[in-house]
């Protein structure tokens, strides 16, 4: 079963999101914060990791970096979550090594299809 | 009382009639005119009659004897001075005495002689004569010297009142100088009054403005705060009520599911409110940004139409969509475009049932402007003219009880025609009550963000000073394979004031650049025979052509694809010092940073490059890659970056085609480091590398010309102003 590694602070988000995921058949790892995601990329190397960028401790743009530098980490593909709230969001998380990128309120079936074109075995 | 002008009149007064005769004679002889007298009171009447000028005068007489009557002739004052000379036979002392006494001239004793008479006479008369002309003198200048007196007088008069009026003048003008010198003391006083006053309003100023920064500020923050806080709630209504309709689904709950349907709905329609109004508040504070990017117009076609098919097969509608031939690529706000052309196509669907709509997009030249045209065309309710009139007004339907029947916020249209306006285009409408409605927008191929003023400088060669020895215009040296690319840009840069020269070989555009030592070169990648890498690594390895610049750019003409690369400058590897240094130096006096960015994957010479640097007084940021330079460059703004082509992760290309197309960084010059030897492996990389750009950032080719423009623009000011920065010094 393929895994996904959620970092996101928003606890309904949170909630919503690997409850659908797990409906689809994925394995889903949750991280709060920056910092915590990338010590869980690290320890559990998952398949794919979504993002949020506004996250507490350590924001999402210092985690894709951190998490891009380690020659560990740094294969697993990024999706940032941005909330689109500024323009230039899509390029920073881009810049910031991310590999997509999706805009909240996430659409699921737009997310899903994202997910498959890295993890297409799904 | 008139003197007689009868030159010399004598008078002879004498008893002895004789005597009177002889004298008479001797004297009328004489030439003198004569009167005679008997006795003293004959002589005394004439006298009053006639003044003589002399009077010959007997002493013995008769009557009154020659002593009175000259005492009485002596003492009127209208005869006193008559020359009286007296006669007679008593010529004693005592009698003469006498005679002078009483102011007689002179004396004659009878008998006379003649001669001695004539001789005193005329004596006397001279004498007379002399006296008189005295007389005469000694009056005027008594006369002259009364008039000298009265003129010193008024002299002395008018010279006190002139020193009285100096003297008044010279203290009225030492009142005026101290008042002045008053007044000055004040406008001292005021100026620095007014000083502290200006420097005072200036603070108050610089803080106003600090103030109403802080608070434009606070209301972005606000913007921003407030589209996370309302969001964030929102989605979780949306997503449960999704994820709960699964859930149902699952569980075989079917009739959990249109109840959840519905707040799943009136979810999604207060997001779309929340987004609308946040957008036009952010529209009206000014703090919407345009954030322009290349983008195939096709593809975003082909994107909106799918995501909104759904909502125009729920009224059993159709869409048809018809695209021009000609249509490529446009540089605008991707989103903006996109929300505007969804917002138009929604409603269309909502206000047409089982009717038709049909997509139009085409080409359109506007005032000599390429603009793109999107036609939106339904068969769904229409409007009349009043409604069409409140159409683009923020918070008014056509018709207020049209969005409770159809839907929607209200805000859509305000917000596309702002959107529109925004890029420099706009939007109409022309619709039939019953018949349909027509929406057209049109939106520059080539959209300018007025409000950054970066307008697109379009390259006039004439601007540019001509190179002062030859006096020729900008000569540019063309060196591609295809004589096709030869014309079109022979055409463009000819337009633009250039000279341009062509070659069609690598080999014969090495020749070319030494013989005509153009201004700058534009130099094809992929070439048969001797490549672009090759031609340039020959070009850089040559003295004469070394500093010429060159743009490395590459055009399909079939397929209207074309692609610059945006360096500035090339350097060939192994590293020469010397040449590195004047890069440096080029770029010291151009650019106002001292930082330069170093991307070299190679760890050797990554380190010797930034040694030289940092001898040479630079700041460096160093990165390994590509990505991990445009991450640094999040943070930083060097004023030059050294680049590597070959490097993994993300390589000389793709960070070149990165910067050029963020706005903050795209003016960042960039030297590429190359290679000298480039083995045929890299070769293909390269050549891949560049279709592979190609295809992501490939140009409408006027959109490549006006890269190209820029960066010949670019490289030939820098020369300039290197030219002209040496010649001041």
């Amino acid at each position: 079963m393929l895994t996904i590694l959620l970092v996101e602070d928003n606890e309904m988000n949170r909630d919503m999101l690997s409850r659908r995921l797990k409906r689809r058949g994925y394995e889903v790892l949750i991280a709060v914060n920056g910092a915590e995601g990338v010590k869980m990329a690290n320890s559990s190397t998952p398949d794919l990791i979504l993002m949020d960028m506004s996250l507490p401790v350590m924001d999402g743009w210092e985690a894709t970096k951190n998490i891009k530098a380690d020659p560990t980490t740094k294969s697993i593909p990024v999706i940032a979550l941005t909330a689109h709230a500024m323009s230039g969001d899509r390029e920073k998380a881009l810049q910031a090594g991310c590999d997509d990128y999706d805009t909240k309120p996430i659409e699921l079936s737009r997310l899903l299809t994202k997910i498959k074109t890295f993890l297409p075995d799904s | 009382m008139t003197e007689n002008d009868n030159s010399h009149s004598i008078l002879i007064v004498d008893d002895n009639h004789n005597n009177l005769e002889v004298l008479s004679e001797t004297l009328t002889r004489a030439g003198f005119q004569i009167s005679v007298a008997i006795d003293g009171e004959n002589a005394l009447e004439q006298i009053q009659y006639y003044k003589p000028e002399l009077i010959l005068l007997d002493v013995m007489m008769p009557g009154i004897d020659g002593y009175q009557t000259c005492q009485r002739i002596k003492s009127n004052p209208d005869t006193f001075d008559i020359p009286i000379i007296f006669m007679t036979a008593l010529s004693d002392t005592e009698h003469k005495v006498r005679g002078f006494a009483l102011g007689a001239v002179d004396y004659i004793t009878k008998p006379f002689q003649r001669e001695e008479v004539l001789a005193r006479v005329r004596v006397q008369l001279q004498l007379r004569n002399l006296a008189r002309t005295l007389e005469g003198q000694n009056r005027m200048l008594k006369k002259e010297i009364l008039q000298r007196e009265r003129v010193e007088s008024s002299l002395t008069k008018l010279n006190q009142e002139l020193e009285k009026r100096v003297e008044e003048r010279t203290q009225k003008l030492s009142r005026t100088l101290k008042t002045l010198r008053q007044a000055q003391v004040e406008l001292v006083q005021q100026k620095k009054d007014l000083e502290i006053r200006v420097r005072e309003r200036t603070a108050e100023l610089a803080k106003s403005m600090a103030d109403a920064e802080k608070a434009n500020q606070a209301k972005s923050q606000f913007l921003a705060n407030m589209s996370h806080e309302l969001r964030t709630p929102m989605n979780a209504i949306i997503g449960y009520s999704e994820m709960l309709m699964e859930e149902a689904e699952d569980v075989g709950q079917d009739d959990f599911i249109p109840d959840l349907n519905k707040i799943h709905g009136a979810g999604k329609h207060l997001l779309n409110l929340i987004n609308d109004i946040l957008d036009l508040s952010k529209i009206e504070a000014g703090r919407m940004e345009l954030y322009l990017e290349n983008f195939n117009i096709k593809s975003l076609i082909g994107e909106t139409v799918s995501t909104i098919r759904p909502l125009i097969e729920k009224n059993q509608n159709t869409l048809e969509t018809n695209l021009a031939d000609n249509l490529d690529v446009m540089h605008a706000d991707l989103t903006k475009v996109r929300q505007s052309l969804f917002n138009l196509l929604s409603n269309a669907s909502k206000f047409t049932k089982k009717g038709k709509i049909i997509l139009d997009v085409s080409s359109q030249a506007i005032d000599k402007r390429q603009f793109v045209v999107f036609r939106v065309k339904d068969t769904g309710i229409g409007m009349n003219p009043e409604q069409m009139g409140k159409l683009f007004q923020a918070f008014t339907q056509a018709d207020a009880s049209t969005t409770r029947k159809y839907g929607g916020t209200g805000l859509g249209l305000a917000i596309t025609k702002k959107f529109c306006q925004m890029m420099g285009g706009d939007i109409k409408v022309e619709s039939e009550p019953g018949i349909g409605s027509t929406f057209i927008i049109h939106l520059p191929v080539q959209v300018i963000d007025s409000s950054k003023e970066k307008s697109s400088k379009s390259l006039d060669a004439t601007k540019l000073k001509t190179d002062s020895k030859s006096g020729k215009k900008n000569t540019i040296l063309v060196i591609d394979d295809d004589p096709t690319i030869h014309d079109l840009l022979r055409r463009f840069l000819g337009k633009k004031g250039f000279e341009v020269k062509t070659a069609k070989t690598g080999a014969e555009g090495v020749r070319l650049a030494k013989t005509l030592q153009p201004e700058a070169i534009t130099l094809d990648v992929m070439m048969p025979g001797m490549d672009g890498w090759s031609v340039l690594t020959s070009l850089k390895a040559h003295p004469q052509t070394a500093d010429i610049p060159v743009i490395m750019m590459t055009m399909v003409d079939d397929q209207n694809l074309g692609y610059a690369l945006g360096a500035t400058e090339y350097l060939l590897k192994p590293i020469d010092g010397k040449k590195l240094e004047t890069i440096l130096d080029r770029f010291k006096t151009t650019s106002k940073s001292n930082s330069i960015m170093v991307v070299e994957d190679d760890p050797g010479i990554r380190e010797m490059l930034c040694r030289q640097l940092k001898a040479e007084q630079w700041k460096v940021i160093e990165a390994e890659n590509g990505k991990e330079a445009l991450l640094k460059l999040q943070s930083c703004s060097p004023g030059l970056i050294l680049s590597d082509l070959m490097m993994p992760e993300m390589d000389g290309f793709e960070l070149v085609h990165r910067l050029k197309q963020d706005q903050r960084l795209c003016s960042i010059p960039v030297v590429i480091l190359t290679a000298k030897t480039i083995t045929t492996q890299d070769r293909q990389k390269m050549h891949g590398r560049v279709s592979k750009i190609f295809e992501k950032g490939s140009y409408q080719r006027s959109i490549l010309f006006d890269e190209v423009n820029n960066l010949l623009e670019e490289a030939i000011s820098r020369k300039q102003e290197r030219a002209d920065s040496i010649a001041a010094t």
